[in-house]
């Protein structure tokens, strides 16, 4: 199924382009995600964890940014996965395109996702939006987070990211650690919780 | 199909239940009062919960009493209790109306009013009443108690402001004005089915003005809400049928409708117009 988000950040364009293709920088503003290792420059290994009423799901897979075109301010992002208890996969293309919003000097962020799910969770909920309503709460608790994370580092109040500081390359981490470590100097959860 | 195993613990307080929540959260320990949506799950190993937290021996939580103009609901009563009216006021008359649309007898005996809100499946009944009538939740874990109002409850399908170690507690309704008139419409294909659209409205009338209208819409979008915009068209109006067909038909303008398979967005929305139409007609006739 396809659909569309969007999204505003706090900075112009050529500069939100900069965050946002920072990957290991921004994975931990998106609630319930963990990256776990970093493959290449663009292929990323991690999980993401939903609770749907009584369903818990934990999608472990890969993401790889397939194009990134700076000048168009483009980028293309592949993503796969499935469910660590068998109910089910997911298949994800989603492109992303940054645009002057209307507040002068922010973006808008535009996502337009294809999504494939098979399985039981494909079956769950009646299939009504759930998807839509799902990518609708992360995208939105993500925005808000990274528009926090903005502020402070333009306030140069951002503390020293230990894991984008480090040699990318073939390197496990465990992201969840650093960033219950880092919780302490600003007060806020990136999980948004 | 049979449930995955896990393990149940029984919890005979409120202190003890959250305590095992703590503990159990984090590996997907689950609360169990009706089971109404949890246990199906569980048999189809959708959910594959490793502990229930089982909080039918709680006596505290079988309360359900009016107090300073509000009804409490604690956790454990069931869409039964509501059959007959609860308290002699419209609120009372109201949940026995709505009551009969949940589900069917043996399952209304078992699933709570509590697990409605905090499964939030947007087809509930009872989430159109607490986002309608502004309820407010108590949400109780070892942290401690805090109350969340309905209009910050809802966040999705299937997900609220609970946290995976809080416990719905209780749930609290406002008593409705003596003189307020209260309508509910629901249409779904067959009867006990998820509702495709509902509606739910009150209003007073003075001096044959409509007065402090609410106009609520679930079953629609991801979350029940208030549709200000058909409200502000019968605030100060006469009640009268070509009223109800503008603010109705405003209501359906105003949504953002789901859609699946069987159920185009427009459908739905010409289904919010004739529900909101028919829950503002049986309001208007709810002369007691």
């Amino acid at each position: 199924m396809e659909f569309d988000n969007a999204f505003d950040v706090p900075l112009p364009p050529p500069r939100a382009w900069q965050w946002l293709t920072d990957i290991q920088r921004i994975a931990t503003c998106l609630p319930g995600a963990e990256l776990t290792e970093v493959l290449d420059e663009r292929s990323y290994r991690g999980r993401v964890a939903v609770r749907l009423g009584p369903v818990s799901l934990s999608f472990a897979g890969e993401a790889t940014l397939e194009s990134l075109d700076e000048s168009a301010l483009r980028a293309r992002m592949r993503c796969s996965g499935s469910d660590a208890k068998g109910r089910g996969s997911t298949r994800a293309l989603i492109d992303f395109t940054l645009a002057p919003a209307d507040t002068e000097g922010n973006t808008r962020v535009t996502i337009h996702s294809d999504v494939t799910l098979t399985g039981a969770v494909a079956q769950y909920g009646r299939g009504v939006g759930m998807i839509q309503s799902v990518a609708g709460q992360l995208i939105g608790q993500f925005a808000e987070c990274l528009r926090a994370r903005i502020e402070r580092a333009e306030r140069g109040e951002e503390v020293v990211d230990e894991q984008a500081a480090r040699p990318i390359s073939g390197l496990t981490m465990m992201v969840r650690a650093l960033r219950d470590g880092r919780r302490g100097p600003s007060g806020d959860d990136p999980a948004g919780r | 199909m049979k449930p995955a195993p896990f393990q149940w613990h029984p919890a005979s307080s409120l202190d003890e239940a959250v305590a095992l929540l703590a503990r159990y959260a984090p590996e997907d320990g689950r609360v169990i009062a009706g089971g109404q949506s949890l246990v199906p799950s569980m048999a189809l190993r959708v959910a594959l919960p490793a502990h229930l937290i089982d909080i039918n021996g709680i006596a505290s939580l079988a309360r359900l009493e009016v107090e300073a103009g509000r009804l409490s609901i604690g956790a454990c009563v069931r869409h039964a209790a509501f059959e007959h009216p609860v308290e002699p006021g419209v609120l009372g008359r109201l949940l026995a109306t709505v009551a009969a649309n949940i589900a069917h007898a043996p399952i209304r005996t078992r699933g709570t009013f509590c697990g409605s809100l905090a499964n939030a499946d947007p087809a509930s009944e009872w989430c159109l009443v607490a986002a309608t009538l502004g309820a407010t939740l108590v949400a109780v874990s070892a942290r401690g108690t805090r109350e969340v109002a309905a209009a910050d409850w809802f966040h999705g399908i299937m997900t609220t402001a609970l946290a995976e170690d809080e416990l719905l507690a209780e749930a609290r309704l406002p008593l409705l004005a003596t003189d307020a008139r209260a309508g509910f419409h629901e249409f779904s294909r067959r009867a006990g089915d998820y509702a495709l659209a509902m509606s739910l409205c009150t209003f007073r009338v003075v001096e044959g003005r409509m007065r402090e209208a609410r106009v609520g819409v679930g079953g629609v979008e991801p979350q029940p809400r208030r549709i200000p915009e058909a409200e502000r068209l019968l605030e100060g109006e006469r009640p009268e049928p070509e009223t109800f067909a503008r603010a109705a038909r405003a209501a359906a303008d105003a949504v953002d409708p789901l859609e699946d398979i069987r159920t185009r967005a427009a459908y739905r929305r010409d289904l919010v117009a004739a529900s909101v139409r028919r829950s503002l007609q049986a309001a208007c006739d709810d002369t007691h």
